[in-house]
């Protein structure tokens, strides 16, 4: 039986718009398991990135409930959430966001001292295994703008772990990189998992999203599909293919 | 031309927090200069027009109508070097008057009425007309002495012989010549025939009690081919009239003494301008580099669109200077209330009444001077984007106008400090003008701030003093003060006696105040050597020094009358008085020059319970002095009051200006730092850092750049400040005023501008609770 770390209930989301409002989400309820990878696909403008960001917490959800460890995140106070950021949730962006004036090892770093359970030696010793895991090492004194973009989201997956998060999201990862990075970091985003990391992920890729144990398709705001996969192997034939006719049998 | 304008108005629109800030600087420039320098320029006429009204000639000397022998007359008659010279008399009064029926502590001097005399209104506004004609019993009082008494109280003297005078105050009156609180002498008006009957009562030296003295002014005019200065060395030479004059200002030394605030306002203005400016060019380099980076992107797209370099320059040229244009034009038309209300404050010093006319042309001038100086310092700034690629700029890459710094500090717990550090190291070259900028304020404060402290009202006002007061209607002598004390310490024997005698003498040539007091303590302190103890010692002031070229154990001459004498220079001191021209000597080294006369004398107990006792024993014993106990003069401590108000209303607005000016480019420049920012705000707060450690190191970063900016402001200012105000000061007239500076000096400006620092960042900060993670989706 699988334990869920987050589950929404009834989760709306809407968007002043010239004097009226766009409703986004309406009513959408959803479990996320421990251990997965979760991957939320949809067409452009269906409402996953709004999802994504309305489960963590990053933007505020106008209606309904997400539970983690019993308590709504929609009702927390700023303080509370930005606990849980450096905390229990960790995040990918597709524009990678590092900070352009922090070197890689400093972007890596900050979220962990902010963690105040952990001592900055620590951080420091976490940040250089992950750089290292992350094939960065080379380049930690680097500012994000001497980078290649393959590298930059190796940097952003590393400032995501560094506290060891319950849940990590990611918002389409791979959305601004070319083949070959694309692959380095789904590889590591793979391992991670393998590794326990559960994660709940974002894209418009297919070959994304075969890396998923799991796959929610959403419409309008709403889950119309929700697809449970083994874990990945690489050497699998058929998966790409399963995933590909499950994602036209519903619409995409 | 057109696409230029078009991109000018859009950029002035979306932009128009910079453009406002750099418009309020400018403003507030404006309206100092503007109405700094219409004050001056309105008082300068006011006080021309006052003198050819009173027909002052180039030189002025009074003395004792006594001492004004035939043998002087036709000196001054004779010398064809005078045009003309006229007589008048003057009736000094050597009592305190009293003002119905109570003793005022004040010296008034009286002269005839004369057609013309111009006599305010109740609001001190403008001068009545029509007939102001005084009537036997009637009286006139300086402006400056309007609150001491008011119209229809009456002011009452006696003569030697017992005969009182009882005068009705009719109005105030504006003294064109000894009128300002900067000349300590109270020329009152009454009618001619009053004049006539107090002249044939006043008194002589030679009568051992002296109540009313007459003395003579006599106006000078001279052919212009000689300086009043060479002059007076001559008649001096001649007759000796300015050894035995009781003083000799030239006209030039008697408009001065009128606008000697006003003088030296103009030159702290003009410096704090200067430094203004300065830093209103570097708010403007900065927000062009800021805008150049932010706006890179669209620079190299208006680029790929056929722009050139030279046309996106003037883009940037057309807006500052319409944001320097607006800020001027706001300035000119707000200088107006400026301008009257600066012109009231001045008015309480200068006790002349002067129009409050703008001196448009010439501060427009001004302003367009300090626009084109502004106009080349962007159009230098704007060189950066000569080096913007189109191609590159298109693509996102920043390295073309990025300045990355190499002195970069490393991120730390606690986190909030070191982003702060961080945040300035990374973006050394714009803070660095910040540190500039506020160094600059900074300096400025502390100038301002030593100055203050440095213009004490004592030292120009104060002499000796003490708990009882001794005058002497009779002749009172520095060889007196054995005698005297020996009586005093019959009743005290812990009390004191302190003497001071005064006179201007010759010193190698030109005259000089010579004081010499019968008690060492109560000499100048030295600020270099040390002061005379010997009868052939002398200790002179540095203006002195340089006029002589003689230096600390050099010899001078000294001359007065018949006696000359040789004294060694033992130390230097400062004063304001006398411009700063004075020397000092022992009480046996003014007997050497034959002079011991007591000026001011003053008695300083050890037992406060025997005043009384003592004054009846000094009045009894003495017929020649009168003992009274000592307060210190309405008169001068309303002079205090008003000088010492004035300094601090000075003190107060450079102080406002400076803040209000710190807290608009620590506005600016939050704006900018925010904007350019805003993402990295965004990703902080997406790893778990909460708006109030985002705030809080905001508000230190720029916290830090304050101090950093004090820290250079202290330094500029130890280097500068004394050689700055010192300079100042003596193109003003005021020689010798060594600033004195103390750690609250020092402290006070840094810890105002610190603290304004701090809190317009925390408030700017504000925004950053406004910034949503949400901002970092890309949908």
């Amino acid at each position: 039986m699988k334990k869920a770390i987050l589950s929404a209930k009834g989760l709306c989301k809407s968007f002043a718009h010239n004097g009226g409002q766009i409703h986004i989400l309406t009513g959408l309820d959803v479990d996320i398991y421990e251990g997965d990878f979760t991957v939320i696909m949809g067409a452009s403008g269906s409402g996953k990135s709004t999802t994504l960001y309305s489960l963590s917490g990053m933007d505020r959800a106008t209606g309904g409930q997400v539970l983690y460890k019993g308590k709504d995140i929609v009702k927390m106070s700023e303080k509370e959430l930005a606990s849980l950021r450096c905390g229990d949730f960790g995040f990918i962006f597709q524009q990678m966001h590092l900070v352009s004036n922090l070197t890689l090892f400093e972007n890596i770093t900050v979220p962990g001292y902010l963690n105040r359970s952990r001592k900055a030696a620590d951080t420091d010793k976490k940040a250089a295994e992950l750089m290292e895991k992350m094939g960065i090492s080379h380049i930690k004194t680097h500012l994000p703008g001497q980078c290649s973009g393959g590298e930059q989201q190796r940097c952003a997956i590393a400032r995501a772990v560094i506290n060891d998060p319950v849940l990590l999201f990611a918002d389409e990862p791979t959305g601004a990189l070319n083949k070959r990075n694309t692959t380095e970091v789904l590889d590591l985003m793979t391992e991670l998992n393998r590794n326990g990391q559960s994660i709940l992920m974002v894209t418009h890729d297919a070959r994304a999203a075969c890396r998923a144990s799991r796959i929610l398709y959403i419409e309008d705001g709403m889950i119309i599909g929700d697809l449970e996969l083994p874990p990945y192997d690489k050497d699998e034939k058929h998966r790409e293919a399963q995933v590909n006719a499950w994602l036209a049998s519903n619409g995409f | 031309m057109k696409g230029i304008m078009k991109l000018a108005a859009a950029d002035l629109r979306t932009k128009k927090g910079a453009f406002i800030g750099i418009a309020l600087l400018m403003m507030m420039i404006v309206v100092s200069f503007t109405g700094t320098v219409s004050n001056n320029d309105d008082l300068v006429k006011a006080v021309n027009v006052n003198f050819e009204k009173a027909d002052c000639g180039d030189l002025l000397i009074q003395l004792y109508s006594d001492m004004l022998s035939d043998d002087i007359r036709d000196t001054i008659n004779n010398d064809p070097h005078i045009e003309r010279a006229e007589y008048e008399t003057a009736l000094m009064v050597f009592q305190k008057p009293r003002v119905n029926g109570e003793e005022k502590e004040v010296l008034i001097e009286l002269s005839e009425y004369k057609e013309g005399c111009d006599v305010f209104n109740d609001e001190y506004t403008a001068f009545l007309t029509g007939d102001n004609t005084l009537h036997r019993g009637e009286i006139y009082i300086p402006y400056k002495m309007r609150s001491l008494m008011d119209k229809g109280d009456v002011v009452t003297f006696s003569a030697n012989d017992g005969t009182e005078f009882s005068f009705t105050v009719k109005g105030i009156y504006q003294d064109p010549i000894f009128g300002a609180m900067t000349v300590s002498s109270n020329r009152c008006v009454i009618s001619p025939e009053d004049h006539a009957d107090i002249l044939k009562k006043a008194s002589h030296l030679t009568d051992p009690v002296r109540k009313i003295l007459s003395c003579t002014d006599i106006n000078i005019h001279t052919t212009n081919d000689y300086s009043p200065y060479e002059l007076k060395k001559e008649l001096n030479d001649k007759c000796s009239i300015i050894d035995l004059s009781l003083y000799s200002p030239s006209r030039d030394e008697l408009e001065d003494n009128i606008m000697i605030f006003t003088n030296v306002g103009i030159r702290m203005v003009f410096v704090y301008i200067v430094l203004l400016v300065a830093v209103v060019i570097i708010i403007m380099v900065n927000s062009i580099s800021s805008n150049i980076e932010m706006d890179h992107t669209d620079l190299g797209i208006l680029r790929s669109q056929g722009f050139t370099k030279m046309q996106i320059r003037v883009m940037f040229v057309i807006e500052y200077t319409l944001a320097l244009a607006a800020g001027a034009a706001i300035g000119l038309i707000l200088s107006f209330p400026a301008c009257k209300a600066l012109i009231r404050l001045f008015m309480r010093i200068s006790c002349t009444l002067t129009s409050t006319e703008i001196s448009a042309g010439k501060c427009a001038v001004l302003s367009l001077l300090i626009i084109l100086v502004c106009m080349g310092a962007v159009f230098i700034a704007t060189a950066k984007i000569s080096k913007i690629s189109p191609v590159r700029a298109i693509s996102g890459s920043r390295e073309d106008v990025y300045f990355d710094s190499r002195l970069n500090i490393p991120v730390r717990k606690p986190v909030s400090l070191f982003i702060a550090f961080r945040q300035i190291t990374s973006d050394l070259k714009n803070y660095v003008g910040a540190i500039l900028m506020i160094g600059i304020l900074v300096f400025f404060l502390i100038s301002i701030s030593v100055f203050v402290n440095s213009f004490d009202s004592d030292a120009m006002y104060t002499e000796v003093t003490g708990d009882i007061e001794i005058t002497g209607p009779g002749s009172l002598t520095l060889s007196d003060h054995d005698s005297i004390e020996k009586t005093i310490r019959q009743t005290d024997s812990g009390a004191y006696l302190s003497m001071m005698s005064m006179h201007r003498m010759e010193i190698d040539g030109q005259q000089v105040m010579i004081r010499a007091y019968s008690r060492e303590e109560d000499l100048f302190k030295p600020t270099e050597g040390r002061a005379p103890r010997y009868d052939n010692e002398v200790m002179i002031t540095r203006s002195v020094s340089r006029s002589t070229g003689k230096e600390i154990g050099d010899s001078i001459q000294i001359k007065y009358v018949n006696a000359s004498e040789e004294f060694v220079i033992t130390g230097y001191f400062q004063t304001v008085r006398e411009y700063g021209v004075m020397a000092c000597l022992t009480a046996d080294g003014i007997r050497k020059m034959d002079y011991e006369e007591v000026s001011e004398c003053f008695v300083t107990l050890s037992d406060l319970t025997k005043t009384d006792e003592i004054i009846d024993s000094l009045n009894s014993t003495y017929d020649m002095l009168s003992a009274v106990r000592a307060e210190e003069s309405e008169t001068v401590g309303r002079y205090k009051g008003l000088i010492d108000g004035l300094l601090d209303i000075i003190g107060y607005v450079i102080y406002s200006v400076s803040i209000l000016f710190a807290a608009i480019i620590v506005a600016m420049m939050t704006r900018a730092a925010f904007l350019r920012e805003r993402t990295d705000i965004g990703i902080y707060k997406a790893v778990g850092m909460t708006s109030f450690a985002l705030r809080l190191g905001f508000a230190l970063r720029f916290l830090v750049i304050g101090a950093a900016g004090s820290l250079l402001g202290g330094i500029m200012s130890a280097a500068v400040t004394k050689p700055m105000l010192g300079f100042m000061l003596k193109i003003a007239g005021i020689t010798e005023l060594e600033p004195v500076s103390d750690v609250l000096t020092v402290i006070m400006p840094i810890a105002v501008v610190c603290a304004g620092i701090f809190t317009v960042a925390c408030l700017a900060s504000g925004k950053i609770k406004k910034v949503e993670v949400r901002e970092l989706i890309t949908e």
